[in-house]
């Protein structure tokens, strides 16, 4: 019985592990082996050894590329991880929270190239409505997307408007938090904000673990916004690694170099999640476990 | 003996299988167009072209009615046309050819072959061009030195790359100034004269625009060109950019941009007007517009009613050039396509014939590569023809610079918006396109 239900298993897995290995493991590792060449997608490729990576070491227009990607991402990440846990606390239990609920999880689902023409409208200088907000209090809004100290905060300040699908993951997670521990806790006189802090964080730090590390994986991927909305302007403010990853590869015909920087990205996220879970040991509790913090 | 009557199981399952074969077999073969054409043992064979284009829009309709017009012309040939984004354009290609599925007939822009050229992924034009009766000084001079490449065709061009140049402006606004506009600025000085004096601010805002330089890359070429500066050496090798008179040209365009508040309110006005205006030269909010050939038409669609005159843009240093050719569309027949003659008789239709391309551009008011198409009655009485054939007669076409046109048209991006920023001075941005600009011409040639 145990066998047959592992078949049963294997093959239902089957299909997404096929597809992993055909359409994801198979583009990487073929992107490891283009990284060594110079190729142009219509030529063959030439073995070129570690050329890419030196030129990639050596440029500086690589160099600024990741340094604004991890400005957007050490931003954008924690605020978002912030807010849709704000968010889901503030929505677990109120009236009408369904609709409250419903309202912040749409703009999750709404494409990316309708949102940046939104939020194109939305960061207007001129017109737009957060400047509109902003001058109610007597100040002059930035430039946001034609500023090019002000283009990347408004490219993050719109990555807060799909804060809907962690909000949707906490609020799950909020609810499995076992009311016994709130009971207990109000019966040694613990006020919301000892609550908060001994008991839900504590909870949640696995939710919050795996939206950190989903986040960041996400943000140093930003692609849509950027080359829709600023086309990486002005002056390179928004050149976010996956753009420049993308004119070398498909407006340069320099796939090589296009999969050696795409490595280097991927190498730079794989330490990342690697540190991240290392060090989740000291502050991810899990019910069960031994040996946290918590 | 047995005498057997009927067909034996064998017999029976043979035939059903051969019967199947032949109904499959004949529910494979491609539609006729006609039936004529398949009763007929003289017509061609039926064939499928496969075609990718960009011309969206208002010229949808057009298109259709060009693809028909050739399927009724050539009824063998049945026409799959594809309407394809221009943005991805390359990548799509690219995909398609190295999966071995490109189209017969594709739209490439002149600056974009060289890649495709020197990896063969085009089928040269030439010997059929021949064959066709199509020389080279058919075309205007501009059109056909762009049109080659390693001694060959590789792409017929269907609209003019010289006429992208052209200076439209409102006439009410030039005599609200003070200025004739019989006498629009010809020279970069009086440009900024009249720029000074169009631009009009409401509350440190711009409410109407003097102008729109002709933006990044291709008006960083355009400027270059109106002031004759050097990109390239002959043989393509070496950068010459770095020089005085492209230094002259990116200081142009920088007093241009400060005549009018500077970047941050250009900037502001631009993002406005493109959030929630068509185009903002039709309604008003912009005195002049560089604009191309295309422009005559979408006026004629979108604001008929726009009162406008237009001339060639203005030069410095008495250049000969009113402009540079940026680019054109042209089709090419990519390797690897599968109907080659019918795929041919296609792009000489879009590109050539008269009751096919010049029908085509006639129908938009643009003018057409070929002089036979442009030098028509519908043209030549055209008020704008003047305006369009010395534009397209003073083009310098940089054509050196096509194998590395989208990477250092990026740095010439770059770089010219640090010098709106106040960041580079023109001649620090220029000096640093042509360190670029010859690491990538290094580049290219180590490949050759």
């Amino acid at each position: 019985m145990q066998r047959r239900e592992a078949l049963y298993g294997l093959l239902f897995i089957c299909p997404a592990v096929l597809g992993m290995l055909i359409f994801n493991l198979g583009p990487i590792l073929a992107a490891l082996f283009f990284s060594f060449t110079k190729y142009s997608i219509i030529t063959e490729p030439k073995w070129t050894g570690l050329a890419n990576y030196r030129k990639a070491f050596t440029e500086e227009l690589v160099a600024q590329s990741f340094g604004i990607t991890a400005y957007y991402v050490l931003v954008s990440v924690p605020l978002g991880i912030g807010l849709a846990f704000a968010v889901a606390l503030l929505l677990n239990r109120i009236k009408g929270a369904y609709i409250y609920r419903t309202a912040f999880y749409v703009p999750s689902v709404v494409p990316t190239v309708a949102s940046a023409v939104i939020w194109l409208v939305i960061l207007n200088p001129s017109v737009g409505l957060v400047n509109y907000f902003i001058s109610l209090f007597g100040v002059k809004g930035p430039g946001w997307l034609i500023d090019p100290d002000w283009a990347t905060p408004g490219l993050i300040l719109m990555s807060l408007w799909s804060i809907g699908t962690g909000m949707v993951l906490y609020l799950a997670g909020l609810q499995g938090v076992p009311e016994h521990l709130y009971e207990a806790a109000e019966i040694d006189g613990a006020r919301a904000l000892r609550r908060f802090f001994a008991i839900t964080l504590p909870m949640m730090t696995p939710t919050l673990f795996f939206h950190l590390v989903m986040g960041l994986i996400a943000s140093f991927q930003a692609f849509n916004a950027p080359f829709i909305m600023t086309r990486g302007g002005p002056v390179n403010s928004t050149y976010y690694i996956s753009l420049l990853i993308y004119d070398n590869a498909f407006r340069y015909f320099k796939m090589g170099y296009a999969s050696a920087t795409a490595w280097m990205l991927f190498i730079l996220v794989l330490l990342l999640t690697f540190l991240i879970l290392k060090t989740s040991r000291s502050w991810v509790y899990y019910e069960g476990r031994t040996g946290g913090r918590f | 003996m047995r005498k057997q009557h009927g067909l034996s199981r064998r017999q029976f399952l043979h035939t059903t299988l051969m019967a199947g074969v032949g109904v499959g077999l004949a529910a494979c073969q491609p539609v006729p167009v006609t039936q004529v054409a398949t009763e007929d043992a003289a017509a061609p064979e039926a064939v499928t072209v496969r075609m990718w284009h960009h011309w969206g829009g208002g010229r949808v309709p057009l298109m259709d009615t060009q693809i028909a017009d050739f399927m009724a012309a050539y009824p063998h040939i049945t026409v799959e046309a594809t309407l394809q984004p221009w943005g991805q354009r390359l990548e799509k290609l690219l995909a398609s050819i190295t999966a071995g599925t490109p189209p017969d007939v594709t739209m490439l822009a002149q600056h974009d072959m060289a890649p495709f050229v020197r990896a063969e992924a085009l089928l040269p034009l030439t010997e059929r061009m021949a064959d066709s009766g199509i020389s080279l000084d058919q075309y205007y001079g501009p059109e056909a030195e762009a049109m080659q490449r390693e001694g060959n065709v590789w792409v017929l061009p269907n609209t003019m790359g010289g006429a992208q140049n052209l200076m439209f402006y409102i006439p009410a606004d030039f005599e609200d100034v003070g200025l004739d506009p019989e006498n629009p600025p010809s020279t970069w000085t009086e440009m900024l004269d009249a720029i000074a004096k169009l631009v009009v601010f409401e509350d440190d805002e711009i409410k109407r625009l003097g102008c729109t330089l002709y933006g990044g890359p291709d008006g960083f070429r355009h400027y270059m060109a109106c002031n004759d500066a050097p990109m390239i050496s002959d043989d393509g090798q070496t950068s010459l950019i770095d020089n005085e008179l492209t230094v002259e040209s990116v200081q142009f365009m920088f007093d241009v941009m400060e005549a009018q508040g500077g970047i941050e309110k250009v900037a502001a006005w631009q993002s406005t007007t493109s959030a929630f205006e068509t185009n903002p030269f039709y309604s008003g909010l912009q005195s002049i517009q560089f604009s191309g050939g295309w422009n005559y038409f979408y006026v004629k669609d979108q604001a008929p009613d726009l009162d406008y005159l237009s001339a060639v843009s203005p030069v410095n240093n008495d250049s000969p050039w009113v402009g540079s050719y940026n680019y054109s569309w042209g089709y090419a027949m990519p390797r690897g396509t599968k109907e080659p003659d019918a795929a041919w008789q296609l792009l000489k239709w879009l590109t050539y014939d008269l009751e096919g391309s010049c029908k085509f551009m006639t129908a938009q008011l643009q003018a057409h590569p070929l002089k036979a198409c442009s030098e028509t009655p519908a043209y030549q009485t055209a008020s704008f023809w003047p305006v369009v054939e010395e534009a397209t007669e003073r083009t310098k076409v940089y054509r050196n610079s096509f194998p590395v046109w989208n990477e250092v048209g990026d740095v010439m991006r770059t770089s010219l918006e640090e010098v709106y920023y106040h960041r580079k001075t023109p001649a620090e941005a220029v000096a640093e396109i042509g360190v670029r600009l010859q690491e990538m011409l290094d580049e290219w040639w180590a490949e050759a």
